[in-house]
């Protein structure tokens, strides 16, 4: 697929880039409605107050800080909007597909482990997670696969348990 | 005050105290350099063992830790981009640029060299302008901190880099994380969307971890491919340049050193603001005053040195509330107070009176501990530096658990993993779009005090703006705010042009060897 945005980088994997402008009106608009969403559905809902009236009450610095967002939000894009014909300076944004996938495991399996610890205990999880993480990221070498992932949790267990006195699940 | 001094250095060398002092030094550097643990930990860890010590040797032992944890934290910011405590977190931005130069050490030597400076002013002030100070401190009321707040907003502006809307948008995005929780002034809670884990607000750390270190961690895991086994995350040094500090260096680093210390000290001096804070103003201002404001953020000492020296300088200067008016300035120093009281010592005015002999050997044992500090960050730089040379596949995984046993280790929670884990997509995305995660941070920082001592004078006035200018030092600290944001204009203004004719001059010199080709053709 071919396509201005889209290309290879020296490890052959799937680069996105976007432009200035792009970027920016992508995070600005994101910015802009998360800001009015909270003001509009939020503010006044979640947040109580014995005197909505008064001034100041648990809602005035929130919402102050809505309205600087959506003025910055509008800034944002105006600014990229007014630099995008000049001939210096310009920004571009690029997000290697292949690497957003590699995080996007990351982090599952970091989730993975915290939800395992809520039934298992802490060593094991910690070292499979290691250990899987490990091997993901390109680890080939057995002995520095099993020595971390065995030897780095049962340290950071001994130290919290023995000498924090903190018990780990 | 000579003689009590003198006393002081002959309580303190002796081999039981500075034995204390060395494993509480040793406890601080370690549990510091660890990220989710703090120099707070580090005295919640030896304060059980100063039950069985003298009065000397359990605070000099304490403070050991405490100065030492500061310390500590930015070993791992400048290594691994992962702040150990929060202070530090002001401390990566070019610490770890430093790192990936190939710098690492010579980062740690001036953090090492900057801490102590700040550390030692600190005390230094403290000894002779402890009570001086104390009974200012007690002139500022909710007005005077609102404006002072103020003014550690425009570390925002300062440090929003080219984009100030960008700054400015993370800084708001900051400031609104930090209202959620309980409000300061009715206690109702606020944007917790019935969560109780969100009733006592998102922790620092937590988003700390998640927003720096582990979101900087997978950008390394985006840009590191599988098959690219020989990749180190850290370069080594190309020369002896890389590893140390120069004379001259070190020479242009003193007025830095300086500037930070006297910040730090009086941050210090003030409760409830705290070491963080003050490394961010000491690397704002270290940014300001420099010649090449445009270095900082990618790998200069001035940018490890400022933040680095005002943090240790708060270490000092904490002393100052706790000492003069039995006030903590913070948790660690609370924490202290503890340990005072394990010990029969109550701090406070009437201990210059009760017992002002271990007034100063606290003075001194602070003194103490910078030179141990020396001594084993030296013998520990080996370790630090094969860190640095460990593969990413062993380094990221490593890190990872770090961050989720730092976490679970605040308040033994499950949730605040993941609420790191959120803040870590919001990291990456922030840091992706060329957002300043600091300005979001400091905004996180002091949206809390801000508001507290906002709302509070503004109720004192009954919703008047005038209490904000009845006082001389009201009008002295608006000049300071002013005057802060005339120079971030002035900046501005002036790194735009500066973009503008170096364009104009590199065009122009495009297009007279264009035209001389010409010419000869």
């Amino acid at each position: 697929m071919k396509s201005k945005h889209l290309s290879r980088n020296e490890h052959n994997e799937l680069v996105l880039t976007l432009s200035e402008l792009e970027g920016e009106a992508i995070i600005g608009g994101v910015f802009f409605i998360a800001a009015l969403v909270v003001r509009v559905f939020f503010v006044n809902n979640q947040i109580r107050t014995m005197n909505p009236d008064a001034f100041p009450n648990p809602r005035t610095l929130p919402a102050l800080y809505c309205y600087i967002l959506m003025v910055m939000a509008v800034g944002m894009v105006a600014s990229a909007f007014h630099r995008r014909k000049r001939a210096y300076g310009l920004k571009s944004y690029a997000f290697n597909l292949t690497g957003l996938g590699r995080i996007a495991v990351v982090l599952l399996v970091v989730l993975g482990a915290t939800v395992a610890m809520y039934y298992l205990p802490y060593i094991p999880v910690n070292a499979v997670m290691l250990a899987i993480l490990m091997i993901f990221l390109g680890q080939r070498n057995k002995l520095v696969i099993v020595g971390v992932s065995i030897v780095m949790p049962i340290l950071v267990w001994c130290l919290f348990t023995y000498g924090l006195k903190l018990y780990m699940p | 005050m000579l003689e009590m001094l003198a006393n002081g250095v002959v309580n303190i060398l002796t081999p039981g105290v500075l034995l204390c002092l060395l494993g509480g030094v040793t406890v601080g550097l370690i549990l510091g350099a660890i990220p989710g643990l703090s120099a707070t930990m580090a005295i919640a860890l030896v304060i059980p063992f100063t039950y069985y010590l003298t009065p000397t040797q359990a605070i000099v032992m304490c403070l050991g830790a405490f100065n030492g944890g500061c310390f500590g934290g930015s070993v791992s910011a400048i290594l691994l981009a992962t702040p150990g405590t929060t202070a530090a977190s002001a401390t990566v931005m070019d610490g770890y640029a430093m790192a990936q130069k190939g710098q690492a050490t010579k980062a740690i030597k001036t953090a090492l060299f900057s801490s102590m400076f700040g550390c030692m002013f600190a005390t230094i002030l403290l000894i002779f302008v402890a009570e001086p100070i104390a009974k200012y401190a007690l002139e500022i009321g909710p007005a005077e901190y609102t404006i002072l707040m103020l003014f550690a907003m425009t570390i925002i502006g300062s440090a929003s880099g080219e984009n100030v809307f960008k700054g400015l948008a993370a800084g708001a995005l900051g400031l609104l994380l930090g209202t959620i929780g309980f409000d300061p002034m009715e206690g109702s809670t606020r944007l917790t969307f019935g969560m109780v884990k969100l009733s006592s607000g998102i922790d620092l750390v937590v988003m700390l971890i998640g927003l720096l270190a582990l979101s900087a961690i997978m950008i390394q895991v985006e840009n590191h491919a599988p098959t690219n086994q020989k990749a180190t995350v850290l370069p080594p040094p190309k020369g002896p340049e890389d590893e140390k500090l120069s004379r001259k260096e070190i020479k242009s680093l003193i007025p830095t050193w300086f500037r930070s210390a006297l910040i730090g000290s009086g941050i210090g001096a003030l409760p409830g603001l705290g070491t963080t804070l003050a490394a961010w103003l000491g690397y704002d201002t270290a940014k300001r005053r420099s010649k090449h404001p445009e270095r900082f953020g990618t790998g200069i000492i001035e940018g490890v040195a400022g933040p680095e020296a005002a943090n240790n300088a708060v270490c000092g200067s904490n002393m100052i509330p706790l000492l003069t008016m039995g006030i903590p300035g913070d948790v660690t120093a609370a924490l202290l107070v503890g340990a005072f009281m394990l010990q029969g010592l109550t701090p406070g005015p009437m201990i210059f009176r009760e017992d002002p002999q271990s007034v100063y050997n606290i003075y001194v044992g602070l003194l103490a501990s910078n030179l141990i500090l020396l001594v084993m960050t030296f013998v520990m730089l080996k370790v630090f530096k094969q860190v640095s040379k460990l593969s990413p596949t062993v380094i990221i995984p490593c890190v990872c658990m770090f961050c989720m046993v730092g976490v679970y280790a605040l308040f033994t929670s499950l949730e605040d993993i993941l609420i790191m884990l959120i803040f870590t997509v919001v990291g990456y995305i922030l840091m992706k779009f060329g957002y300043p995660v600091a300005c979001m941070l400091v905004g996180f920082i002091l949206s809390p005090m801000l508001e507290k001592y906002a709302r509070m004078a503004l109720t004192m006035s009954d919703g008047h703006f005038n209490i904000f200018f009845q006082k001389p030092l009201d009008w002295v600290l608006w000049a300071v705010v002013v005057i802060s944001i005339v120079t971030i204009v002035r900046s501005r203004v002036k790194s735009a042009r500066k973009e503008k004719a170096e364009y104009l001059a590199s065009q122009a010199a495009q297009e007279g060897a264009q035209d001389s080709g010409q010419e000869e053709a």
